[in-house]
């Protein structure tokens, strides 16, 4: 858990805030299952990558639980960090996943309609990068308000 | 919503940190509530409020009113 708790710390001096032990806890869990989700979801993808797992197979089945397992996982931990957390922390988080569903919603809508406008068509994982990358501006910018 | 966080914490001699434990918060908070970026929760100023012994409107006055005044025109 060190090499999380230095993870966070880093991203505390990135982002301008600070956590309380309990909310860097929380974090720690919430990471730790962001990387068995990637871990989970890359190995999937590979497999499927691969060939030889039979649509509607039991071998496919599980490469599609297991991911999506991990990230019910990653939800909940969100989640109940999100309940525990120190109260300026809860709005700081509030501000930027509004920030960032709104601008993902906008993109993705006009991204539709530029693709119809003649433009190269974006695939969705477009829409959640730019969903994550406004959640974590939005988390430097509310950290750097209340600074 | 001006605050006497800060001259209340003083009066103690206690830091940001210090009166953060007290309260259960992160010193980011205490500081965004002392420097009026951040108004708390009607549960943290009754915290605030019963770790001083003073009523809520002792320590949070509107903007511009003074404690148990009625808020400037």
């Amino acid at each position: 858990m060190s090499s999380s708790s230095d993870l966070i710390r880093a991203k505390q001096r990135l982002f301008g805030c600070e956590l309380s032990p309990n909310d860097t806890r929380n974090l720690q869990r919430f990471n730790a299952w962001c990387l068995a989700w990637a871990i989970a979801f890359v190995a999937a993808t590979l497999a499927f990558a691969r060939g030889g797992v039979a649509p509607f197979s039991p071998a496919a089945w599980l490469l599609v639980a297991v991911p999506t397992a991990a990230a019910v996982q990653v939800l909940r931990a969100y989640h109940h960090f999100l309940r525990e957390a120190d109260e300026l922390q809860r709005k700081i988080h509030l501000e930027a996943l509004a920030l960032g569903f709104g601008v993902g919603v906008v993109f993705m809508m006009s991204a539709r309609l530029l693709s119809r406008a003649g433009l190269p068509e974006l695939d969705v994982n477009d829409g959640i990068v730019v969903m994550a990358l406004t959640f974590a501006f939005g988390i430097w910018r509310a950290s750097r308000r209340y600074a | 919503m001006d605050n006497r966080l800060r001259v209340l914490r003083a009066e103690r001699s206690w830091s940001q940190a210090e009166l953060a434990e007290r309260l259960a918060v992160s010193r980011q908070t205490v500081n965004a509530i002392e420097t009026g970026k951040y108004d708390p929760s009607l549960p943290l100023a009754f915290r605030i409020a019963a770790l001083f012994g003073l009523a809520i409107e002792a320590i949070f006055t509107p903007d511009g009113a003074t404690p148990h005044g009625p808020a400037a025109p």
